[in-house]
Parts: structure tokens; C-alpha cells; sequence
């Protein structure tokens, strides 16, 4: 069986037996059945930050790629795409995410943190971490980035407002 | 001692350091001096002393001196290995195992002799060719007297030694063993210096599998038989868990060679049999299960059966009956839980293809139990959370079973297992009582909700699998209901057919249960205020409708019903925000049908607002719900009442606001005026008109109904209240923020209206805000946007989108580098990459000193370190080298722009493109260059001016790298292939090959 699915499936057993709380992570289901390679996930934001209560979907596709390494050292290369009210346009208000909705994660990012071993769980993980604290090195897009930038007040309260509007 | 100075001397005598480690141990230390302590204790630790000193504390009476002792050692060996000579290993190893030996003798803590067993542990990760036969050794050292190396073979069998050896002489062995195996699996196995060590562990397995099968009690040939009289329970489960590890561990080093479990395999048949001793149970169950999950490869085919047969036993059902009752222990009743669900899962296919051998129904039997134990999930009840890992598993393989091979009585029987798990599941979500969820804890009301949501997410799943049928069994549950419903249900069924709203297919059938859902007396009822029905119903009716917006869309007959009883939802506080969500997205896709009810609608929203308090997202909410039908009536008369009558209730907002900022209620006033400009942004995004902007806004200026006939009015009081703000407020950046939402709404609308101000009313207002405002980017934005969408055949836009183009100019002659300011420098390019765009003319003509002093700033931004700026840099440089004017005269003066920048574009690209800029900005760089390849007949000299240079843009370049590369990127033309070029280039700048492969 190919690599990139084996280790997929592991993870996806992984994640069944043991996820964190408020996240979900599955592949999705198209008209072959379930596809393996494109998982459609949520990410809760975290207690006591603007984010609480916000409800983020994110889809995260691996492409295909032959790459020779020990089945659990299978790197995990994907495209996250983090969505804003459930639609990946207009991109979501934070700093990283890119106008298309993808997202810039210093874990996912082979110049800084990333490793091969890395699983879906830590990338959601990562996920819920950059949203309360972004990193303002890598901005993506500049709306965001201007905001949290120039008055973080009222970029705390323009992400409340709209994760009250959108993400609830 | 004192330890208050940051580098003060270490304690020179061990009293000293004995008394710190006290210190460090005692209770109700404060955080800070602990640190304090640990890192003295550090620095001692890996002192040259440090050996002399483990040894020290090892002597001590006192348990927590010599923990600290055993620590110290693994310290040592872990900072100082590579310094040992063999004679000091073998010194060092010796002084190990006669320590452990002696903490064994002397009975000490067990914590302590843990510690010491991984401290050996340690020791052998460094040096396993010198202790080869480490177990043996040990149990040779411990059980009966220290002996040299060369002679273990001289000794009785591993197994006979053990056996003649006390009770807490073996104890030691199992820690030692189970650390041996947790310590070498973190070792990665793949470099050749771990791979040795996986190795020489290996070669360990068979005095492991004595040590471990003496703690399991079996005897006989094979170990087939297991006395389970006079045992002691802990040592049984320690061997059961070091069994465990060493499974583990044989899986983790043979990954790349061929599985060889040989001696370990006959333990699991003996692990199997200590499921039904009472004592050990639970362990039993753990390490089993924790197999059959993670290591299934590790189980033959007999274990797989005698698990199997061992569960359905008469033993196994009396203890599944056990389980349900609630009866036994909870922590058994999971482990015993979990076992069965890892076993059914394990054996799906297996299970369903023979449903009604006697295994195979107890299993079926068992799972679908553990849906239907009494009590409520979480608080009562454990097994139906746990069981969504096997219903999960099932779903999907009824999905994947259209295409794969599967035989139709299989799939067949497991439907009908996934069908009767959605009714279990249906029954179980339903929620309690309020008196009995006031009992609750606040772990137990979440542990229910996060209950809820996986069963909705297991229904979703579920719904591929099982399509129509299950929609119609749900929408029953409420269309059958004959008299007075019972609430739970009809709320139960709301839930499940909630999850189901972005899966639908479309299929008649689907539309045939909603309709009749939707049109069921209970559902008439839940949106009847005026009966009294318990609320949480009526709050998963709010939120159900949110989630069909597409059927009502299409239905628009069901939907005077249903807004109706949004409408009056938003006076409950308690479904108030959900409804308020669902009216907007209703009036948005359906304003044209709504227009009969907007008077009913206005008079909900008045009574509303005359609460005493007022929930202001609701009102945001539904005032731009109401906009939108608003803007579906007909004529801009028709439309001017009810407007005025939704603004006036964001006025009245806005002059309470001014009242609390006269009182010098600052904060609170400014949160109100926010409020009501997002109400204003709201009503004027709502009141757009709904076809897509395809032409530039032709706006007849004389016959403008909103700026200079009747609805006037109207626009010069949202005009005056965005005045009044901004002064009231001094510039307030937040408040200048809302504004240009408002004036954004306005100029994205390709037909007047009443937020279409004329040209002057926008440009005035970024104009006044100055080249040091709060929120320069905001209104550069708003600039931008003006010149994108205003038509410039007309003479006054063009003399407007001058006074623009001066204040941009402005902004950057007042920045005059773009590092100065991250945020305005980028906007303030990104204006004229637009301007290049739509109004090129506006550009070329800027006088030519301060032109020159644009384009010099916009090249600066090239190899600025923020990648925005970098990006709006590079967006412009790509527009300008696109554009092609017909214009002889700007054509012209574009040829000699780009002549006098060519050269240091060149320069500012190849230094980025070599290796100065980050990988991920390559693909936005990549745009010019492709670009200037193709513009300019000087291109290649510019770029070759630069490559020439020594050492430039990287000493890892040779020059032949740069020549290829430059022949090569002329060779492309700009095509796409020019980007896995310059990756290339980057790569090779950069010297790191590893980069490579992911692109």
C-alpha cells in the first residue's frame, strides 16, 4: 500500500482513540468513498482568549508524494486551508492565514519546526496555538496583520466580534 | 545556606548538599527557591565531583538522598559517557549493580530502586556491547551474588535462579526489564549507532520472556498452564505490563526487518488466561487491549480466537451483564468496556459475516449493550462514548463497501448494526430533565455536550452509509407524534436531523421527509410563542432552521412561519442570537418573497428595541436582515420609510452615545458608537443591490435620488453621524475603521443608493484623515477602492482621484523609507499598484523628482525583511512591466522608467531570488522577474551586471550556476517552468539541498 496512506490511516486510528476535546478530525467522503488524503477537521479556540467558543473548520489535503522512510516517519506535507464562517473566502481575520485561507505554521514550515513525524493531532494543535498568538514575523495577510500590529485592543475586539458573528 | 545570589559558590560539604536536597523534597517550598535549589543541585550534579558524591548519597539512611543519588549517576553517565574508558565502564557497571543489589537487600524505597533500574537502563544505552547479557547479569547480581561477566554462562538457567529467589529480589527485575525495553524503543532505530542497541537489547528476549513468565506464574512445557493460586496481584501485573512493553518494543525494532517474535509469543495465551483472575482483571485487560489496538501484528490467529472465545464465554457474558448493571467496579467495567470494542473492531468483517455463530452474536450483543446501559452518558454511563471508535469504523466500511469487494449479506448485516446504533444513539442524546441536570457537575454538563456533538458527528458520518431510510426513521420520530409530544424526543430528532443540514443531496426524497418535518402540527407548535413548551426544543428549532436555509430558500411557503417565529425568538435572550443569525442569511437569499411581511418585521424590531436592555448583536443582526428586504422593494420610495425608520434606531444609539461621552463615560460611550457604525455597515452592505459588479459605477450626478433628490435626507444624516463621530472621538482608529466600512459598502455599489456618496463626500474623507493617521492603511484602502470601482470617464472622478494620488505621495514623502512603517508602506504601494492598473496616466503624470522618489521607495521595498511590504513591492514591479498602454505618450514615458530602474530592479531580484528572501516569498518574486524577461531588450544586461560580480548573490554560486541560471530564465520567457527555477537557484544560493524535495 502507499506510504502517504498507511501512515493516514494510522493516524486517523490514532486520532479515533485518543483526540482533544471541542476537535474533530476526519477524511473526507466523496463519490469513491472515503478519501483518505483530504480530511475536513474543526478547531476549537482556546478557553479564556478572544477565541473562546469560536468553532474554526479547517480542511487539510496531503498530496501524494514518493518519499522512501519508515512508515511512522512518513512526512505529513499538506495545505491547510483554515475557513472563515465555513467558506475559505474572505480568508479568516489572523495574521497567518493567507488571503486563499491557507495557513502559515512555523510546525509545518521545513525552514523552522517542521519534522517528518509530525502528526494531524499536533498540527491541529499548533493550529489552536497560533490563534491566540500569532506570529508576527510571518504575516500573511495584511488586514489582520495591521490591526494586531497597531492597536492590539482592538484587534482582541474586532476577533471577539467576529467569532460572536461567524465562528459561534 | 544561602542561595539568594545568582552565582554564588557551590556547597562545598556534602552535609551541605544533603540538606539542600531535603530542602528540595520538603513540602510547601515556593516555586522560586526551588528553581533555585534544582539549579545548584545541577551544577553539583555535573561537577567533576559528581561521581564521588552519587556515591555519597547512596550511602544515606534517608530515601529521598538516595534517589537524588541514583539520579546523579544517570546524570553523569549521560554528560560524561564518551570521557569513560572500558576499565572505568566496567568499574562504573560493577559499582551499579552491586548498588542495586544492595538497595534490594536493604529493602529500600521502591522509588528508589526504580531509579536505580533505569539508571542501569542508561547505562546500557551507552554501552551495550560491554553488558551484552544485561538481564542476566542483573538477575545473576541480585538473586544470587555478584559475578564478572565472563562467567554468566557458568551459572543455572535465568528461570532457575529467579525461581529460587524471594519475593522482592524478582520485583526489581520486572522495573529493570520494562525500563530496559521504554528506555531503547525512544532510540530511534534508523541511524546504525541505535540499531546496534535495538540489537543487543534483542538478543535479551530470552531471559526477559523467564523473568516476565515467572511473574505470570507459568509453568509447564511451552508455558501452556497459569497457577492462579497464592499469587501476588502486583507482581502478576507487573509482569503483565512488562510483557506489554516487550511486545512493544519487538514490533518498534523490527519495523525494517522481518517480524521475529518467536520466544515472546507464547506469553500472550498466558496473558489471555489471567483475564479471569479477579485480581488482575484489570490489568489483563488494559495490556490486551492496548495489543489488540496498537500491536495487532503481534497476535496470531490462535491468540485472536481465544480472546474471542474467552469474551463470548459464559464468564465473559456474566461479566458483560455485570458491566451494565453498573454493578461492578467503574475502572473494570471500562477496561472490560474498551477490550470488547478493540476486539469488535478488530474483528468486524469477521463478526458480520457469521452474525449467528455463538461469538459473534455475544460480541454484536455486547456492543450494541453498551449503547443501551441505563443512566445518562458521562454522568452514569461510560460505554456509549467509548463505543463511537467501533460504530465509526463500521459507517465507513459500509461507505468504502461500494467499491471494494464486499460480500452483500456482509454489508447487509451492517446496516442493519449501524441503523439500530443511530436509534441507541437517539435515545441516549436526549437530554435529561432540569432537575436532574441541576445535579450535575460542570465536568459532567460538558462531558454530555461534547456527547452530543459526537453522536451529531457520528450521524453525519452515518449518513452516506445509510441515506434516505435513515432520514425518513428520524423525521418519524416527530411527524408520527399522535397528541401531546414528548419533548426530549421531538428535541433528540431536531439534533440528529441538524447534523444532517450541508449533507443533503438533493434527492426528492429528502425534500419529502424536510416538507413534512417542516409542516408537522409539532413543529407548528414549537413555533407558536404563545404555547408553553420547554425552551431547549425550541432552541435546537432555531438553530435546525439555520442549518436548512437552503430548503426554506427553495420552500419559500414554509417561510412566513418560520421568520415569523424567528422574529419573535429574538425576545427570548436565550434563543435571541441564534435567531438573529438565521434571519439574516433567510432575508438575505429571500428578501424579494419576504417584502410582504417587512411591516410585521418592523414591528417586532420596535418592540425589541424598546427593551429596557437590548442584546446589541441581535440587533445588528436583524436590522441588516430587515435591510435587505428593504432593498428588495421595488422603487427608491417605497424604500425611503422603512429605512429611515431602521436608521433612526441606530440614531438613537448614536446620540446616547454622545450623551455618555458629554458625562465623560468615554469608554462606554465609544463601545456604543461602535456598535451602532457596524449597524450602519451592516444596513449598507445589506442595502447593495444583488447583481454581481461586472462595470464601474456610471452615476448620473444631477438625477441621484439618494444624493441630491428625496431620499437626500437620508444620506446626509448618515453622512452628518460619520462626521460627528469622528470629531466627537478625535480620530479614534477603531471608529475610523468602522467608517470606511461604511464608505467601502457605498463604493461598491454599482447603482445609487442611499450609502453612494459623491465622489467629493469620499475623498474629503480620507483626505482630512491626514498622512498621520491612526489608521493610515484603512484609509489608503478606502483610496484604493475608489480608484478600482469609480468610472474615470468622468472629469470629476479624475480630478478627485488627483487629490488622491497627492495624498498617497504625501504619505510616502512623509515615511520617505519603507521600513519606517510596516503597515502604511505596504498600503500605500498597493494604492499605486491600482493606480497602474486603472489610471495609468495618473501615475506618469506625478512630476519627475517626486515620481523618482516613489519608484526608489518601491524598489527599497523589494529587500525590505517584511514580506509584506516585500510582496507589495513585487505586485507593482509585476503591474507596471504588464502594462502595455496605447497611449504613445505614456507608453513612452514607461520605456523611460523602466530604463532608469532596470538596473537596480535587476539587483534588488537576483540578490532575493539568490538566496535573500524566504522560500515561501520565491513564488511572489518569481512574478517581476518572469515579467522583465519579456518587457525590456536591456533585461539580460541588468540582470548579468549583477550575476558578474564575485561572490554575488551567494559564494555557494559558481559562475557557471549563474550563467545557466541567466540562459536559462531567458530561455523560459516567463513561463511557469521559471518558478522551479528559481527554486532551484534559491536552493543552491542557499546550500541546503534538504529544501528541495517538497516543491
Amino acid at each position: 500500500m502507499n506510504l502517504c496512506i498507511s501512515r493516514l490511516q494510522e493516524e486517523r486510528k490514532q486520532w479515533r482513540r485518543d483526540h482533544p476535546f471541542g476537535f474533530v478530525a476526519k477524511p473526507v467522503k466523496n463519490e469513491k468513498g472515503v478519501d483518505i488524503m483530504k480530511w475536513s477537521c474543526v478547531v476549537p479556540g482556546k478557553e479564556k482568549t478572544a477565541w473562546e467558543g469560536a468553532i474554526l473548520k479547517v480542511e487539510i489535503s496531503f498530496p501524494e508524494v514518493s518519499y522512501k522512510a519508515p512508515k511512522m516517519c512518513f512526512p505529513i506535507i499538506c495545505w491547510i486551508l483554515l475557513s472563515s464562517s465555513g467558506r475559505f473566502v474572505p480568508p479568516l481575520f489572523h495574521p497567518n492565514v493567507y488571503p486563499s485561507g491557507t495557513i502559515c505554521l512555523s510546525i509545518l514550515n521545513e525552514d523552522e519546526a517542521w519534522k517528518p513525524a509530525i502528526t494531524v493531532k499536533q498540527i491541529l494543535l499548533g493550529i489552536q496555538d497560533l490563534l491566540d498568538e500569532p506570529n508576527a514575523d510571518s504575516p500573511a495577510q495584511a488586514e489582520a496583520y495591521n490591526l494586531f500590529k497597531r492597536d492590539r485592543e482592538a484587534y482582541d475586539r474586532r476577533i471577539r466580534q467576529i467569532v460572536r458573528d461567524h465562528l459561534g | 545556606m544561602d542561595l539568594t545570589g545568582e552565582d554564588g559558590p557551590l556547597p562545598e560539604s556534602l552535609d551541605e548538599i544533603v540538606q539542600l536536597i531535603q530542602q528540595l523534597y520538603a513540602a510547601n517550598q515556593d516555586p522560586t527557591s526551588t528553581s533555585r535549589i534544582q539549579e545548584v543541585l545541577q551544577q553539583v550534579q555535573r561537577s567533576p565531583k559528581g561521581w564521588d558524591l552519587a556515591n555519597e548519597l547512596l550511602r544515606y539512611g534517608d530515601k529521598e538522598v538516595q534517589f537524588f543519588g541514583a539520579l546523579t549517576f544517570t546524570v553523569k553517565i549521560n554528560s560524561d559517557w564518551e570521557g569513560l574508558e572500558e576499565e572505568d565502564q566496567m568499574v562504573l557497571l560493577n559499582r551499579l549493580t552491586s548498588w542495586l543489589a544492595h538497595l534490594v537487600n536493604t529493602q529500600s524505597a521502591p522509588f528508589v530502586v526504580r531509579k536505580m533500574c533505569s539508571t542501569l537502563a542508561i547505562f546500557f544505552i551507552h554501552f551495550p556491547r560491554l553488558w551484552r547479557r544485561c538481564i542476566r547479569h542483573l538477575v545473576c547480581c541480585i538473586c544470587a551474588q555478584p559475578i564478572p561477566l565472563e562467567l554468566l554462562d557458568q551459572q543455572p538457567s535465568t528461570a532457575d535462579i529467579i525461581r529460587n529467589a524471594p519475593m522482592e529480589k524478582r520485583i526489581p527485575l520486572l522495573w529493570f526489564c520494562s525500563t530496559l525495553v521504554q528506555e531503547v524503543g525512544k532510540l530511534d532505530s534508523k541511524f546504525i549507532q541505535n540499531a546496534e542497541v535495538h540489537q543487543i537489547a534483542k538478543e535479551n528476549t530470552s531471559d526477559a520472556v523467564a523473568v516476565i513468565s515467572n511473574a505470570l506464574n507459568a509453568t509447564g512445557q511451552d508455558l501452556g498452564q497459569v497457577v492462579q493460586e497464592n499469587i501476588d496481584p502486583n507482581y502478576v501485573c507487573l509482569g503483565l505490563e512488562c510483557y506489554q512493553a516487550w511486545v512493544f518494543f519487538a514490533l518498534k525494532s523490527s519495523f525494517d526487518t522481518a517480524m521475529e517474535f518467536g520466544e515472546l509469543t507464547p506469553l500472550t495465551q498466558v496473558a489471555i488466561m489471567w483475564l479471569t483472575s479477579p485480581t488482575v482483571f484489570e490489568t489483563a485487560c488494559e495490556v490486551l487491549t492496548e495489543i489488540l489496538t496498537s500491536h495487532t501484528k503481534f497476535l496470531g490467529k490462535d491468540d485472536i480466537v481465544t480472546i474471542g472465545n474467552v469474551l463470548s464465554s459464559p464468564w465473559g457474558i456474566q461479566h458483560f451483564e455485570e458491566l451494565r448493571s453498573g454493578e461492578s467496579d467503574p475502572d473494570e467495567s471500562i477496561a472490560f468496556g474498551r477490550l470488547v470494542i478493540a476486539f469488535a473492531e478488530l474483528r468486524m468483517k469477521e463478526l458480520l459475516r457469521d452474525p449467528n455463530s455463538p461469538q459473534s452474536s455475544a460480541i454484536l450483543q455486547m456492543m450494541h449493550g453498551m449503547l443501551t446501559c441505563p443512566g445518562y452518558p458521562v454522568e452514569d454511563d461510560p460505554f456509549c462514548t467509548l463505543s463511537f471508535e467501533f460504530w465509526d469504523s463500521l459507517v465507513e466500511m459500509i461507505i468504502d463497501a461500494e467499491y471494494e469487494d464486499m460480500e452483500p449479506a456482509v454489508l447487509a448485516e451492517a446496516e442493519k448494526h449501524a441503523f439500530l446504533a443511530v436509534e441507541e444513539y437517539w435515545n441516549k442524546l436526549k437530554i435529561p430533565p432540569p432537575e436532574v441536570a441541576a445535579q450535575w457537575s460542570k465536568d459532567s454538563c460538558e462531558g454530555f455536550a461534547s456527547f452530543r456533538k459526537d453522536v451529531s458527528e457520528f450521524i453525519e458520518s452515518a449518513y452516506p452509509a445509510l441515506r434516505i431510510e435513515m432520514l425518513n426513521k428520524l423525521t418519524r420520530h416527530v411527524t408520527d407524534v399522535v397528541g401531546e409530544p414528548v419533548w426530549a424526543d421531538v428535541e433528540a430528532t431536531l439534533f440528529c436531523i441538524n447534523a444532517l443540514g450541508d449533507l443533503l443531496t438533493g434527492d426528492p426524497q429528502e425534500f419529502v421527509c424536510l416538507a413534512s418535518l417542516f409542516g408537522s402540527p409539532v413543529f407548528r407548535m414549537l413555533a407558536n410563542t404563545e404555547l408553553n413548551i420547554p425552551e431547549k426544543p425550541r432552541m435546537t428549532a432555531v438553530t435546525l432552521i439555520g442549518s436548512y436555509a437552503s430548503f426554506f430558500e427553495q420552500n419559500v411557503e414554509y417561510l412566513p412561519t418560520v421568520l415569523n417565529f424567528l422574529f419573535t425568538s429574538i425576545n427570548n435572550p436565550r434563543l435571541a442570537r441564534s435567531a438573529s443569525k438565521s434571519i439574516v442569511g433567510l432575508c438575505s437569499s429571500c428578501r424579494t418573497f419576504l417584502i410582504s411581511e417587512l411591516q410585521t418585521f418592523l414591528v417586532q424590531i420596535e418592540l425589541f428595541s424598546s427593551q429596557l436592555t437590548v442584546d446589541t448583536v441581535v440587533k445588528e443582526k436583524v436590522l441588516s436582515g430587515i435591510a435587505y428586504v428593504i432593498q428588495a422593494l421595488p422603487t427608491d420610495e417605497l424604500r425611503i420609510g422603512p429605512l429611515t425608520m431602521i436608521l433612526g434606531f441606530v440614531e438613537k444609539d448614536i446620540q446616547r452615545s454622545m450623551m455618555m461621552l458629554s458625562q465623560g463615560e468615554r469608554e462606554d460611550a465609544k463601545e456604543l458608537a461602535l456598535f451602532a457604525l457596524r449597524c450602519l455597515v451592516g444596513i449598507a452592505r445589506a442595502m447593495q443591490s444583488v447583481e454581481d459588479m461586472t462595470e464601474p459605477a456610471h452615476v448620473e450626478t444631477n438625477t441621484n435620488f439618494w444624493q441630491h433628490g428625496e431620499g437626500s435626507q437620508v444620506q446626509q444624516a448618515v453622512i452628518v453621524t460619520m462626521q460627528s463621530m469622528l470629531a466627537a472621538f478625535e480620530e479614534d482608529g477603531e471608529i475610523i475603521d468602522e467608517i470606511c466600512g461604511i464608505v467601502k459598502a457605498g463604493l461598491l455599489e454599482q447603482t445609487p443608493g442611499p450609502f453612494v456618496f459623491c465622489s467629493q463626500v469620499v475623498v474629503d474623507f480620507v483626505v482630512n484623515r491626514g498622512v498621520r493617521s491612526v489608521r493610515v492603511e484603512s484609509v489608503i484602502g478606502i483610496a484604493g477602492t475608489f480608484v478600482c470601482t469609480q468610472s474615470m470617464t468622468l472629469q470629476e472622478n479624475i480630478v478627485q482621484t488627483q487629490r488622491l494620488v497627492e495624498f498617497v505621495l504625501a504619505v510616502v514623502e512623509n515615511l520617505q523609507v519603507p521600513s519606517a512603517d510596516s503597515i502604511a508602506s505596504p498600503a500605500a504601494i498597493e494604492f499605486l499598484q491600482l493606480l497602474i492598473q486603472k489610471s495609468l496616466y495618473h501615475l506618469i503624470s506625478i512630476p519627475q523628482s517626486r515620481l523618482e522618489n516613489v519608484l526608489i521607495f518601491t524598489l527599497e521595498a523589494m529587500s525590505c525583511r517584511e514580506t509584506l511590504i516585500k510582496k507589495s513591492a513585487a505586485k507593482f514591479w509585476t503591474q507596471l512591466l504588464s502594462a502595455q498602454p496605447q497611449d504613445p505618450d505614456i507608453r513612452n514615458a514607461l520605456d523611460e522608467i523602466l530604463q532608469v530602474c532596470g538596473p537596480r530592479l535587476g539587483e534588488k531580484l537576483v540578490m532575493q531570488l539568490g538566496g535573500g528572501c524566504y522560500r515561501s516569498e520565491l513564488d511572489m518574486l518569481a512574478e517581476p522577474l518572469k515579467k522583465l524577461v519579456v518587457r525590456s531588450p536591456s533585461a539580460k544586461k541588468w540582470l548579468q551586471d549583477v550575476l558578474d560580480v564575485e561572490g554575488v548573490p551567494s559564494r555557494r554560486l559558481q559562475p557557471q550556476d549563474k550563467r545557466m541560471f541567466l540562459e536559462r530564465v531567458f530561455l523560459l520567457r516567463g513561463g511557469k517552468q521559471t518558478n522551479n527555477l528559481v527554486r532551484e537557484f534559491w536552493v543552491k544560493a542557499r546550500g541546503n539541498e534538504l529544501f528541495g524535495y517538497t516543491g
